[in-house]
Protein backbone atom coordinates (compact mmCIF):
# COMPACT_ATOMS: atom_id res chain seq x y z
CA UNK A 1 0.00 0.00 0.00
CA UNK A 2 1.66 3.21 -1.12
CA UNK A 3 0.30 6.55 0.60
CA UNK A 4 0.78 9.79 -1.47
CA UNK A 5 2.19 12.66 0.39
CA UNK A 6 -0.01 15.39 -1.52
CA UNK A 7 -3.32 13.23 -0.07
CA UNK A 8 -1.59 13.05 3.30
CA UNK A 9 -1.20 17.23 2.79
CA UNK A 10 -4.28 17.91 1.53
CA UNK A 11 -6.47 15.85 3.95
CA UNK A 12 -4.42 17.84 6.82
CA UNK A 13 -5.13 21.26 5.05
CA UNK A 14 -8.75 20.79 5.20
CA UNK A 15 -8.74 19.69 9.00
CA UNK A 16 -6.81 22.49 9.53
CA UNK A 17 -9.31 24.57 7.63
CA UNK A 18 -12.16 22.83 9.57
CA UNK A 19 -11.11 23.35 12.84
CA UNK A 20 -9.83 27.23 12.27
CA UNK A 21 -13.78 27.70 11.25
CA UNK A 22 -15.30 25.60 13.88
CA UNK A 23 -13.32 27.54 16.66
CA UNK A 24 -14.13 30.70 14.59
CA UNK A 25 -18.45 30.44 14.87
CA UNK A 26 -18.07 28.84 18.49
CA UNK A 27 -16.46 31.86 19.57
CA UNK A 28 -18.44 34.10 18.06
CA UNK A 29 -21.54 33.11 19.98
CA UNK A 30 -20.08 32.58 23.19
CA UNK A 31 -16.90 35.00 23.35
CA UNK A 32 -18.41 37.51 25.52
CA UNK A 33 -16.96 36.66 29.00
CA UNK A 34 -13.36 35.96 27.44
CA UNK A 35 -13.01 39.35 25.44
CA UNK A 36 -13.99 41.09 29.03
CA UNK A 37 -11.43 39.24 31.33
CA UNK A 38 -8.85 39.81 28.04
CA UNK A 39 -9.08 43.31 28.26
CA UNK A 40 -9.15 43.49 31.88
CA UNK A 41 -6.16 41.97 31.61
CA UNK A 42 -4.40 43.36 28.69
CA UNK A 43 -5.75 47.00 30.38
CA UNK A 44 -2.56 47.11 32.78
CA UNK A 45 -0.19 46.89 29.60
CA UNK A 46 -2.13 49.16 26.81
CA UNK A 47 -3.00 51.42 29.68
CA UNK A 48 -0.07 53.10 30.34
CA UNK A 49 1.04 52.95 26.64
CA UNK A 50 -2.01 54.68 25.90
CA UNK A 51 -1.09 57.43 28.36
CA UNK A 52 2.43 57.24 27.07
CA UNK A 53 1.34 58.03 23.72
CA UNK A 54 -0.72 60.82 24.14
CA UNK A 55 1.92 62.41 26.39
CA UNK A 56 4.35 62.14 23.30
CA UNK A 57 1.41 63.61 20.79
CA UNK A 58 1.23 66.63 22.92
CA UNK A 59 4.80 67.22 23.43
CA UNK A 60 5.46 66.41 19.21
CA UNK A 61 2.01 69.06 18.70
CA UNK A 62 4.05 71.83 20.63
CA UNK A 63 7.02 71.52 18.64
CA UNK A 64 6.31 73.59 15.17
CA UNK A 65 5.46 76.59 17.76
CA UNK A 66 8.83 76.76 18.85
CA UNK A 67 9.48 77.48 14.63
CA UNK A 68 7.17 80.04 14.35
CA UNK A 69 7.72 83.85 14.05
CA UNK A 70 6.67 85.90 17.34
CA UNK A 71 4.60 88.66 15.12
CA UNK A 72 2.25 85.46 13.70
CA UNK A 73 2.20 84.32 17.71
CA UNK A 74 1.01 87.59 18.69
CA UNK A 75 -1.12 87.68 15.65
CA UNK A 76 -2.85 84.28 16.39
CA UNK A 77 -3.11 84.92 20.16
CA UNK A 78 -4.94 88.32 19.54
CA UNK A 79 -7.60 86.52 17.27
CA UNK A 80 -7.77 83.09 19.75
CA UNK A 81 -8.61 86.16 22.97
CA UNK A 82 -10.91 87.87 20.50
CA UNK A 83 -12.63 84.57 19.54
CA UNK A 84 -12.75 82.97 23.36
CA UNK A 85 -14.32 86.36 24.24
CA UNK A 86 -17.16 85.54 21.67
CA UNK A 87 -18.07 82.52 22.31
CA UNK A 88 -17.99 83.24 26.66
CA UNK A 89 -20.93 85.57 25.59
CA UNK A 90 -22.30 82.82 23.37
CA UNK A 91 -22.24 80.44 26.41
CA UNK A 92 -23.69 82.55 28.97
CA UNK A 93 -26.62 83.25 26.95
CA UNK A 94 -27.16 79.22 26.21
CA UNK A 95 -26.99 79.31 29.94
CA UNK A 96 -29.72 81.48 30.40
CA UNK A 97 -31.97 79.78 28.01
CA UNK A 98 -30.93 76.08 28.66
CA UNK A 99 -32.27 77.82 32.86
CA UNK A 100 -35.43 79.25 31.25
CA UNK A 101 -35.96 76.45 29.70
CA UNK A 102 -35.33 73.90 32.40
CA UNK A 103 -37.96 76.23 34.39
CA UNK A 104 -40.60 76.10 31.56
CA UNK A 105 -40.36 72.29 31.86
CA UNK A 106 -40.45 72.30 36.34
CA UNK A 107 -43.65 74.27 35.63
CA UNK A 108 -45.25 71.47 33.33
CA UNK A 109 -44.75 69.27 36.40
CA UNK A 110 -41.52 67.28 35.20
CA UNK A 111 -38.93 67.66 38.35
CA UNK A 112 -36.40 66.31 36.48
CA UNK A 113 -33.76 64.44 38.35
CA UNK A 114 -29.89 65.66 39.44
CA UNK A 115 -27.26 63.84 37.27
CA UNK A 116 -24.18 63.88 38.74
CA UNK A 117 -21.25 63.98 35.95
CA UNK A 118 -17.50 62.86 36.20
CA UNK A 119 -15.18 64.31 33.97
CA UNK A 120 -12.77 61.23 32.31
CA UNK A 121 -9.79 61.61 29.84
CA UNK A 122 -10.07 59.49 26.62
CA UNK A 123 -7.13 57.20 26.14
CA UNK A 124 -7.80 56.02 22.90
CA UNK A 125 -10.43 57.05 20.43
CA UNK A 126 -11.98 54.89 17.51
CA UNK A 127 -9.13 54.07 15.20
CA UNK A 128 -10.29 50.25 14.39
CA UNK A 129 -12.90 50.08 11.74
CA UNK A 130 -15.99 48.15 12.40
CA UNK A 131 -15.52 49.58 16.18
CA UNK A 132 -16.08 53.31 16.64
CA UNK A 133 -15.39 52.93 20.06
CA UNK A 134 -13.60 55.49 23.24
CA UNK A 135 -11.31 54.13 25.87
CA UNK A 136 -11.17 56.14 28.76
CA UNK A 137 -9.22 56.34 31.90
CA UNK A 138 -12.16 55.69 34.47
CA UNK A 139 -13.69 52.43 35.27
CA UNK A 140 -15.95 50.97 38.38
CA UNK A 141 -13.50 53.08 40.94
CA UNK A 142 -15.07 56.19 39.49
CA UNK A 143 -18.71 54.83 39.71
CA UNK A 144 -19.58 54.49 36.29
CA UNK A 145 -21.89 51.92 34.68
CA UNK A 146 -22.90 50.34 31.55
CA UNK A 147 -25.22 52.34 30.27
CA UNK A 148 -24.19 55.91 31.27
CA UNK A 149 -24.59 58.55 28.61
CA UNK A 150 -21.83 60.24 28.28
CA UNK A 151 -20.93 64.00 26.54
CA UNK A 152 -18.16 65.91 25.08
CA UNK A 153 -18.45 69.34 26.43
CA UNK A 154 -21.23 69.83 28.14
CA UNK A 155 -24.16 69.51 25.72
CA UNK A 156 -22.92 67.04 22.51
CA UNK A 157 -24.12 63.45 23.39
CA UNK A 158 -21.32 60.90 22.13
CA UNK A 159 -22.66 57.57 23.23
CA UNK A 160 -22.89 55.40 26.33
CA UNK A 161 -20.98 53.39 28.32
CA UNK A 162 -20.65 49.94 27.04
CA UNK A 163 -18.38 47.97 29.21
CA UNK A 164 -16.60 48.65 32.88
CA UNK A 165 -13.57 47.39 34.27
CA UNK A 166 -11.78 48.26 37.54
CA UNK A 167 -9.96 51.23 36.09
CA UNK A 168 -11.09 51.81 32.50
CA UNK A 169 -14.55 51.89 30.35
CA UNK A 170 -15.57 51.39 26.67
CA UNK A 171 -17.40 53.66 25.06
CA UNK A 172 -19.98 52.98 22.46
CA UNK A 173 -20.27 55.69 19.96
CA UNK A 174 -23.84 56.72 18.50
CA UNK A 175 -22.46 57.28 15.52
CA UNK A 176 -20.62 54.01 14.94
CA UNK A 177 -21.68 52.24 11.91
CA UNK A 178 -25.09 50.73 12.50
CA UNK A 179 -26.06 52.00 15.50
CA UNK A 180 -29.80 53.58 15.60
CA UNK A 181 -30.61 56.47 17.56
CA UNK A 182 -33.76 58.32 17.77
CA UNK A 183 -33.48 62.24 17.41
CA UNK A 184 -35.94 65.28 16.68
CA UNK A 185 -34.52 67.66 13.57
CA UNK A 186 -35.04 71.15 15.03
CA UNK A 187 -35.28 73.45 12.22
CA UNK A 188 -38.40 75.24 10.40
CA UNK A 189 -40.32 72.44 12.16
CA UNK A 190 -39.75 69.58 14.27
CA UNK A 191 -39.40 66.58 12.98
CA UNK A 192 -39.06 62.92 14.60
CA UNK A 193 -36.34 60.83 12.92
CA UNK A 194 -33.96 57.76 13.57
CA UNK A 195 -30.83 58.90 12.67
CA UNK A 196 -28.17 55.82 11.70
CA UNK A 197 -24.75 55.98 12.24
CA UNK A 198 -22.10 55.96 9.54
CA UNK A 199 -18.80 55.93 11.06
CA UNK A 200 -16.32 59.17 12.15
CA UNK A 201 -19.07 61.07 13.49
CA UNK A 202 -21.46 61.08 10.84
CA UNK A 203 -24.97 59.95 10.86
CA UNK A 204 -27.27 59.49 8.05
CA UNK A 205 -30.99 60.21 7.86
CA UNK A 206 -34.41 59.09 5.50
CA UNK A 207 -37.26 61.48 5.66
CA UNK A 208 -40.04 62.18 3.34
CA UNK A 209 -38.81 64.20 0.14
CA UNK A 210 -41.58 66.49 1.64
CA UNK A 211 -40.09 67.65 4.98
CA UNK A 212 -38.42 70.81 5.37
CA UNK A 213 -34.91 70.42 6.17
CA UNK A 214 -31.85 72.67 5.60
CA UNK A 215 -28.12 72.84 5.94
CA UNK A 216 -27.61 73.98 9.76
CA UNK A 217 -30.18 72.06 11.45
CA UNK A 218 -29.86 70.45 14.88
CA UNK A 219 -30.39 66.95 15.56
CA UNK A 220 -31.43 66.72 19.19
CA UNK A 221 -32.02 63.49 21.50
CA UNK A 222 -35.54 63.70 23.07
CA UNK A 223 -35.69 64.09 26.55
CA UNK A 224 -35.69 67.45 29.51
CA UNK A 225 -32.22 67.88 28.62
CA UNK A 226 -31.89 67.97 24.95
CA UNK A 227 -29.10 66.83 24.40
CA UNK A 228 -27.25 67.47 20.18
CA UNK A 229 -26.82 64.84 18.96
CA UNK A 230 -25.37 66.49 15.06
CA UNK A 231 -25.93 69.19 12.88
CA UNK A 232 -26.83 68.67 9.01
CA UNK A 233 -24.59 68.87 6.45
CA UNK A 234 -25.94 67.97 3.41
CA UNK A 235 -29.58 67.19 1.70
CA UNK A 236 -30.55 65.54 -1.54
CA UNK A 237 -34.04 64.92 -2.31
CA UNK A 238 -34.58 61.37 -4.21
CA UNK A 239 -37.10 61.78 -6.99
CA UNK A 240 -37.34 58.54 -7.62
CA UNK A 241 -38.09 56.77 -4.42
CA UNK A 242 -40.11 60.34 -3.14
CA UNK A 243 -37.25 60.56 -0.18
CA UNK A 244 -34.73 62.57 1.11
CA UNK A 245 -31.70 61.79 2.36
CA UNK A 246 -29.99 64.01 5.56
CA UNK A 247 -26.23 63.45 6.28
CA UNK A 248 -25.28 65.40 9.49
CA UNK A 249 -22.15 65.57 11.37
CA UNK A 250 -21.13 65.48 15.28
CA UNK A 251 -20.47 69.48 15.50
CA UNK A 252 -16.30 68.56 16.22
CA UNK A 253 -14.11 66.03 15.61
CA UNK A 254 -14.32 62.71 18.06
CA UNK A 255 -10.46 61.68 16.71
CA UNK A 256 -9.81 65.15 18.60
CA UNK A 257 -11.35 64.39 21.93
CA UNK A 258 -9.31 64.45 25.06
CA UNK A 259 -11.76 64.55 27.44
CA UNK A 260 -15.49 63.82 27.64
CA UNK A 261 -17.84 63.95 30.59
CA UNK A 262 -20.14 60.71 31.89
CA UNK A 263 -23.20 61.19 33.48
CA UNK A 264 -23.40 58.86 36.44
CA UNK A 265 -26.42 56.77 36.68
CA UNK A 266 -28.08 57.28 40.20
CA UNK A 267 -27.87 54.25 42.50
CA UNK A 268 -31.18 52.37 43.43
CA UNK A 269 -30.82 51.24 46.92
CA UNK A 270 -33.36 47.45 46.78
CA UNK A 271 -34.81 47.78 50.60
CA UNK A 272 -35.76 44.23 51.31
CA UNK B 1 14.82 32.63 13.75
CA UNK B 2 12.52 31.99 16.73
CA UNK B 3 13.73 34.80 18.72
CA UNK B 4 13.13 36.98 15.39
CA UNK B 5 9.65 35.82 15.20
CA UNK B 6 8.89 36.75 18.92
CA UNK B 7 10.44 40.20 18.26
CA UNK B 8 8.30 40.86 15.27
CA UNK B 9 5.45 39.68 17.38
CA UNK B 10 5.92 41.79 20.60
CA UNK B 11 6.75 44.95 18.21
CA UNK B 12 3.13 43.91 16.48
CA UNK B 13 1.32 43.86 19.94
CA UNK B 14 2.60 47.63 20.59
CA UNK B 15 1.75 48.44 17.36
CA UNK B 16 -1.92 47.20 17.62
CA UNK B 17 -2.37 49.38 20.51
CA UNK B 18 -0.20 52.46 19.20
CA UNK B 19 -0.36 52.66 14.94
CA UNK B 20 -3.06 53.17 12.68
CA UNK B 21 -4.71 49.67 11.91
CA UNK B 22 -3.65 49.55 8.49
CA UNK B 23 -0.13 49.76 9.21
CA UNK B 24 -0.63 47.02 12.03
CA UNK B 25 -2.18 45.13 9.35
CA UNK B 26 0.19 45.07 6.12
CA UNK B 27 2.57 44.12 8.85
CA UNK B 28 0.89 41.17 10.06
CA UNK B 29 0.30 40.14 5.95
CA UNK B 30 3.51 41.15 5.53
CA UNK B 31 4.60 38.44 7.74
CA UNK B 32 2.24 35.81 7.08
CA UNK B 33 3.82 35.27 3.85
CA UNK B 34 7.51 35.50 5.59
CA UNK B 35 7.12 32.67 8.44
CA UNK B 36 5.70 29.23 8.30
CA UNK B 37 1.99 28.96 9.87
CA UNK B 38 1.67 32.47 10.94
CA UNK B 39 -1.54 32.14 13.04
CA UNK B 40 -0.08 34.73 15.36
CA UNK B 41 -2.48 36.80 12.55
CA UNK B 42 -5.42 35.16 14.42
CA UNK B 43 -4.36 35.67 17.62
CA UNK B 44 -4.42 39.78 16.18
CA UNK B 45 -7.63 39.84 14.75
CA UNK B 46 -8.45 38.67 18.74
CA UNK B 47 -6.62 41.50 20.36
CA UNK B 48 -8.19 44.19 17.89
CA UNK B 49 -11.79 42.68 19.33
CA UNK B 50 -10.52 42.88 22.82
CA UNK B 51 -9.15 45.81 22.52
CA UNK B 52 -11.82 47.98 20.98
CA UNK B 53 -14.81 45.80 20.10
CA UNK B 54 -17.80 46.95 21.24
CA UNK B 55 -21.21 46.16 19.94
CA UNK B 56 -21.94 46.77 16.23
CA UNK B 57 -25.36 48.04 15.10
CA UNK B 58 -28.13 46.08 16.54
CA UNK B 59 -26.21 43.28 18.46
CA UNK B 60 -26.42 43.23 22.32
CA UNK B 61 -23.28 42.02 22.91
CA UNK B 62 -19.54 42.84 21.55
CA UNK B 63 -18.95 40.14 18.95
CA UNK B 64 -15.65 39.21 17.74
CA UNK B 65 -15.94 39.88 14.32
CA UNK B 66 -12.10 40.68 13.22
CA UNK B 67 -11.26 37.49 14.95
CA UNK B 68 -13.84 35.83 12.53
CA UNK B 69 -12.36 38.02 9.73
CA UNK B 70 -8.91 37.06 10.65
CA UNK B 71 -9.37 33.44 10.57
CA UNK B 72 -11.54 33.17 7.47
CA UNK B 73 -7.88 35.83 6.16
CA UNK B 74 -5.59 33.26 7.64
CA UNK B 75 -7.34 29.88 5.28
CA UNK B 76 -7.52 31.97 2.02
CA UNK B 77 -3.98 33.47 1.89
CA UNK B 78 -2.67 29.90 3.19
CA UNK B 79 -4.41 28.56 0.21
CA UNK B 80 -3.21 31.68 -1.87
CA UNK B 81 0.69 31.37 -0.63
CA UNK B 82 0.49 27.65 -2.51
CA UNK B 83 0.13 29.38 -5.58
CA UNK B 84 3.51 31.50 -5.50
CA UNK B 85 6.27 30.38 -7.35
CA UNK B 86 8.56 31.49 -4.39
CA UNK B 87 7.13 28.81 -1.80
CA UNK B 88 6.97 25.81 -4.59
Amino acid sequence: MSYRQDNLKKTKNIKVIVVLISIGVLFYFFSEPILSVGFGVLSYVTNPLWRVENDINDTMSSIPVFLRSQQSLTVENRALRAKIDYVGVQLESMDAIRKENQDLIREMGYVGKNDSTVLVSVLTGPNVPPYDSLVVDAGIDSGLLVGDSVLYADNVLIGEVSQVFSHSAKIKLYAGNGVSTDVIISGKESLHAVAEGFGSGNYYIELPSSSLISKGDSLVVPGSNSYLLGVVEYTQIDQTTASQKVLARSPFNIKSARFVRVIKSPKINVVE
Amino acid sequence: MLWNRLCFDLIIFVGVVIFSWWLVVSAIIYFFFLYESFYELIFFGLLFDTLYGVQIGYTQVARPVLFVISVLLYIILARFKQYLRFYA
